[in-house]
């Protein structure tokens, strides 16, 4: 046994490094056309929406290449007219922002520094148009580095942290690493600007609400900013959104853009966020949590029902249970007087 | 929070509670024992020790690395104890070794197919149950390689960085605990499904413990009789010096 897990762990350390190979993906439609690019791993059914808000489903990945196929036209009107429904508990609404990759920076210095990386400093700007709004942000400086794969278990525990507060938000605020800056440049009144990429996970149970949040994020960047928002990726992963609703993940650009078109972009994102998030009644969030809970119940039911099928004694222990329990309310009714 | 949300959030943790339970049950921790840990869990995650510029849960860190030193120090045999250990070590190099190469975030590729919060646990587990052969070593492996883990590399970027840090701060929804959750779910799944294929668990060295003639505990040196009254086990103990006890194992088979 030992020298097979030797083995295992040896085949491991040599497979690692040719699997992390760095890859950027092209998102293909059924015509040809190149929509994006992203160095996500996407699958079968990852849903991406546009920024002319056409809704695509990914179809199949091979060697570098994204296929997907438009799946409709996602109206984004609905939820300028109804927003959604936040309760807001206190006078003034908080809203939590912190960085899972503290080393993320941008051109023409190095892309990924040690803590404090640029990513802070739009972070910052975020943190103070959010407030010019009137918001209160708490916006945790905590470091997370070293930038690998369990960066986002120590983000983990600060997103849990910020909870504390109550937030109606948690941002995670990032940049991406696309090295073709045509993806992500653009300008803002006349200024030029880094688009904003919205990523939602969908391994958690705040999926739906998270996708709607997301794209109602979009139609408010839409209609103050025509195209400072990318697109919208709602694919696998969690990057610590099962924490709580309303957690999003916002990529300001990528590392070959400048600081200050990041910054342009964060300074805008407070009134877009203000828009998205206003106080009184609304559009009822109560559908996607719903079905978090129709999801969460599944996952627990199943659970049990293999749990008792595995265990030798599984159902017998049930039974027991239930002669134990007639047996113990017998007995109390012999014993009243 | 609307009402479906905190409804959806109470769910999900009754879910965590109950999963953590059983997952302590299988520890070898008693019905009350256990409760009493998650208790300890719940009630210490509202609070943190700074320590310099990091914020240490007491919840989410302390009480589980107390649980696994436990854990541990109540492991029937030197042996057990040895290979609890080195299943945190190697778990915890192995880990580290896959997040090296993978970030997990939407930057850069990785696998997505699984949450690597849920990846690490599986990981550990199944390294911990190979090497302990037992869910309570696979639950040790899990929780014991992401805590050590998670120490050490805030040690290792406090030393090389600094800046303000958290530990365990997600109190019962710490990575380390999910992780440690996995491992014994991944633990019992396996040992289950493999001992009812086998139609039984293997006789030999690896016994569990649960059958094993007396069960000893650490104060006991040799048993000399045990038998089966019904379920639970009622086991006799005599001890070197004379001492007799007997006691109900619950462990189940």
């Amino acid at each position: 046994m030992k020298s097979k897990l030797i083995l295992l762990l040896i085949l491991l350390i040599v497979a690692l490094p040719s699997l992390a190979e760095y890859k950027i993906y092209d998102l293909i439609d059924e015509k040809g056309n190149k929509l994006t690019q992203t160095s996500l791993e996407l699958t079968t059914g990852d849903v991406y929406i546009s920024a002319d808000n056409k809704e695509y489903e990914v179809v199949s990945v091979e060697n570098g290449q994204v296929k997907v196929r438009q799946t409709g036209v996602v109206d984004l009107s609905t939820y300028l007219t109804m927003p959604l429904d936040i309760q807001v508990g206190g006078s003034k609404p908080v809203i939590g922002i912190y960085h899972t990759h503290s080393d993320e920076s941008y051109l023409p210095g190095e892309a990924s520094r040690p803590y404090p990386g640029e990513i802070y400093d739009v972070g910052k700007a975020l943190k103070e148009s959010l407030e010019a709004e009137g918001f209160e942000v708490k916006w945790s400086q905590a470091n997370h580095n070293p930038h690998d794969g369990t960066a986002y278990n120590r983000s983990r525990d600060t997103a849990a942290k910020l909870l504390r507060y109550n937030p109606v938000t948690l941002i995670d605020v990032h940049r991406d690493a696309i090295p073709d800056p045509n993806i992500y440049k653009t300008d803002v009144n006349g200024q030029s600007a880094a688009k904003v990429r919205i990523v939602t996970g969908k391994q958690n149970q705040n999926r739906t609400n998270n996708f709607e949040f997301a794209k109602a994020i979009k139609a408010h960047a839409d209609n103050n900013y025509p195209g400072i928002i990318e697109g919208i990726f709602w694919a696998k992963g969690n990057y610590n959104q099962d924490i709580g609703p309303r957690t999003i993940l916002l990529e300001f650009g990528t590392h070959v853009l400048t600081l200050d078109d990041a910054l342009v972009s964060a300074r805008k994102f407070g009134a877009v966020i203000a828009q998205t998030l206003p106080q009184g009644g609304g559009r009822s969030e109560r559908s996607g949590a719903r079905s978090g809970i129709f999801w969460v119940l599944l996952i627990g039911i199943v659970g049990t029902a293999i749990f008792l099928l595995i265990n030798k004694n599984g159902l017998e222990a049930f039974k027991n249970l239930g002669e134990r329990l007639t047996h113990s309310l017998r007995r109390r009714r012999r014993e009243k007087p | 929070m609307t009402t479906t949300s905190t409804a959806l959030l109470a769910i999900t943790a009754l879910l965590v509670i109950i999963l953590g339970h059983r997952a302590l049950d299988r520890t070898g921790l008693t019905d009350k024992q256990a409760l009493f840990v998650i208790g300890l869990i719940w009630a210490g995650s509202y609070f943190d020790l700074p320590i310099g510029r990091v914020s240490v849960n007491i919840g989410g860190f302390i009480i589980p690395a107390i649980l696994v030193v436990f854990l541990l120090a109540k492991a029937s045999s030197n042996t057990e104890r040895v290979r609890g250990v080195l299943a945190i070590v190697i778990s915890a190099l192995v880990v580290f070794g896959i997040s090296y190469f993978f970030d997990f975030g939407p930057e850069n590729p990785s696998f997505t197919f699984i949450d690597p919060m849920y990846l690490f646990g599986a990981i550990a587990g199944v390294i911990a149950y190979l090497l302990g052969r037992s869910r309570r070593a696979a639950f040790i492996g899990g929780l014991g390689s992401m805590l050590l883990l998670g120490a050490a590399s805030l040690v290792y970027q406090q030393v090389t960085e600094g800046g303000p840090a958290n530990l365990g701060t997600a109190g019962f929804f710490t990575g380390a605990l999910i992780a440690g959750l996995v491992a014994i779910i991944l633990a019992e799944v396996i040992g289950e499904t493999r001992e009812m294929i086998q139609g039984g668990p293997e006789k030999g060295d690896n016994y569990p413990t649960g059958l094993k003639k007396g069960n000893a505990p650490r104060d006991v040196e040799q048993a000399t009789h045990a038998f089966r009254v019904t379920e639970p086990f009622l086991v006799m103990e005599i001890g070197d010096n004379g001492d007799v006890r007997v006691f109900l194992e619950e462990n189940k088979i």
